[in-house]
């Protein structure tokens, strides 16, 4: 009896350290960058130990980020005009994802055509390239029509996020009985009437759903948009105006490190909250479609 | 006059149109696109005179070795960073499954945070900590731990281990998080019966844990195997490929080619062997385990 309750208090201690030393582990990285956001570092090389004690906080970095000029060409406050980009992008991108997306799996949904298996197959098989497959051939036939911005961005993103969510969207609609619509339409609605009173509103979670990865796809993304508008730094997006403070383009013309770091915070921690949000939703529409299968 | 039946499956189709229109244009259209042009010489100085060269690009990809470094490059990517993944992955899910562990959620609420925090970011900050040698990892954090410094300017495995730390700091709480829902499903009797039978804790694993997981291992195993091999951000932030092209992987060095060497006909070459060799692998991991009906 005392052997196993030894044994007991072994295990116990061990899974407790395991879990200590990982949670420290994946706290440091992001407790390092609040840190060094509240600091007056200016370069890596004077980041130290004392940086990282919280006894000082210093919100220079942030209002240099929000009001600085740091690439004279642009006449505004750089960053918050990058952002403004971003949230441009990401708007249009998450608006035609929800109307692309929720049309789609109406039609898929009442059309009542064996599409579950064809359409889950092709999402199967769109995961399997690489960026560059897609990437590099758009880039040149956008070129030839003079779609290198940002509506060429926008068309490049919204093509993975709308058969996602539409194969989302058709789950669904199966859920919700047309009995709803026909009722409606013998009312004197038409059917495109129908489906936006009483569909759209219906699947608002998936609406919500298919919005927030369309928005976060295309805030989120660097590769792309480097692509696209790599060279003009008045039309950036924050990830591109990011990978620039944090001097990965050319350290030493780089503004002060503090500053990449405000950035990297101010970014980070509400995208990180969105995230949480769209992982539970995204969980709860799982688990809801397994209900109703 | 067109029956009321007929008419409404027009309008069902009218429907799916726009996306159908969207995926032809912006997906299969550029994708057939990305075939021609690697059969071409298109590149900068060619933009718009470019001619037909047969499998040029694919003869130079073999003889000068670059398809059999990127294959193995790609290889000790994709393998290094899954396998200490599903490890960590599976042994968190394992330590936070135990009943007698008290705080669970408050471990579980903190391991889940490099997840959440955006990964693009997160990469810019890791690469700023692992400069050498006056970032965090070389200057505080390896020597406190009394380990060698790392310098994947200079040295290949210094690159390898500096991605597969950092990649494995981005993607653990994902494996954590389904491994414990799936550890959660397995009913607590069936450990409570091996307990009065006299299982240790290994028998436990090897009888009971291990192949009520193996169906999700299997499934987290192919669905991350083929994100990893085209994973991009990692490599292009932290070592660019580097040293020479010792840690580049297709997706990264085909995004380079075209975006930095503006070389599009090679770029197109690579992409698409690329996705050849991941098809190739999907289909052969269909066959075997039928991941399509887990997913629908």
């Amino acid at each position: 009896m005392k052997f196993r309750l030894i044994k007991k208090i072994v295990r116990l201690i061990i899974s407790y350290l395991v879990l200590i030393a990982i949670a420290i582990w994946s706290v440091l990285p992001i407790y390092y960058i609040i840190m060094t956001s509240f600091s007056k570092v200016g370069g890596l090389i004077s980041i130290s130990i004392k940086t990282l004690i919280p006894n000082h906080i210093y919100l220079g970095a942030y209002k240099t980020l929000l009001e600085g000029r740091f690439i004279p060409s642009i006449k505004v406050p750089n960053f918050p005009i990058w952002v403004l980009h971003s949230i441009e992008l990401a708007a249009a991108t998450a608006v035609l994802s929800v109307i692309l997306a929720m049309l789609a799996g109406y039609s898929l949904s009442r059309m009542q055509i064996p599409a579950k298996q064809t359409l889950a197959t092709f999402i199967y098989i769109i995961t399997f390239l690489p960026m560059t497959a897609t990437a590099v051939p758009l880039y040149l036939l956008f070129a030839k029509f003079h779609l290198l911005n940002y509506l060429g961005l926008i068309l490049a993103y919204t093509p993975g996020t709308a058969v996602f969510a539409a194969f989302l969207a058709k789950l669904s609609i199966d859920s919700i009985p047309p009995d709803y619509e026909e009722a409606a339409m013998i009312d004197g609605l038409s059917r495109f009437q129908a489906f936006l009173r009483i569909i759209f509103r219906l699947a608002l979670p998936v609406v919500m759903l298919t919005a927030l990865l369309g928005f976060l796809g295309a805030y989120m993304d660097y590769a792309l948009a480097y692509a696209f508008i790599g060279p003009a730094s008045t039309k950036w997006t924050a990830m591109i105006g990011l990978y620039y403070l944090s001097g990965l383009f050319n350290y030493a013309a780089a503004p002060a490190y503090n500053i990449f770091a405000a950035g990297a915070v101010l970014m980070g921690l509400p995208l990180m909250g969105l995230f949480l949000v769209s992982q539970k939703m995204m969980t709860k529409a799982y688990s809801n479609l397994a209900g109703i299968k | 006059m067109v029956s009321w039946n007929t008419k409404q499956k027009i309008i069902g189709f009218l429907y799916i149109l726009p996306l159908f229109i969207v995926v032809l244009l912006l997906f299969l259209y550029p994708l057939i696109y990305s075939v021609y042009i690697s059969f071409t010489n298109m590149a900068a100085i060619h933009f718009l005179h470019f001619k037909y060269i047969g499998l040029f690009n694919y003869e130079m990809m073999i003889k000068d070795k670059y398809l059999a470094t990127l294959l193995i490059n790609t290889v000790i990517w994709t393998l290094g960073s899954l396998i200490p993944m599903i490890a960590l992955g599976l042994s968190l899910a394992i330590i936070l499954n135990q009943k007698d562990l008290y705080g669970k959620s408050i471990f579980y609420a903190i391991l889940i945070l490099p997840w959440a925090f955006p990964g693009f970011i997160s990469l810019l900050v890791w690469q700023g900590m692992w400069v050498d040698p006056y970032g965090f990892m070389n200057r505080y954090l390896l020597p406190f731990l009394h380990l060698p410094h790392v310098n994947s300017l200079i040295s290949v495995s210094s690159a390898w281990t500096e991605l597969i730390v950092t990649n494995l700091w981005l993607s653990f709480p994902y494996y954590m998080t389904v491994f414990y829902s799936g550890l959660q499903s397995i009913p607590q009797e069936l450990y409570e019966i091996a307990d009065v039978d006299g299982a240790g804790p290994l028998q436990k694993f090897a009888t009971i844990t291990f192949p009520s997981l193996r169906k999700i291992i299997a499934f987290v195993f192919i669905t991350s195997f083929v994100f990893t091999w085209n994973n991009f951000y990692p490599i292009y932030i932290l070592t660019g490929g580097g040293p020479g092209i010792a840690t580049e992987t297709f997706t990264v060095y085909a995004y380079q080619q075209a975006f930095s060497q503006y070389n599009y006909a090679f770029a197109a070459a690579l992409s698409i062997v690329s996705t050849i060799i991941t098809v190739g692998l999907g289909i052969i991991v269909l066959k075997f385990t039928g991941v399509l009906e887990n997913i629908t």
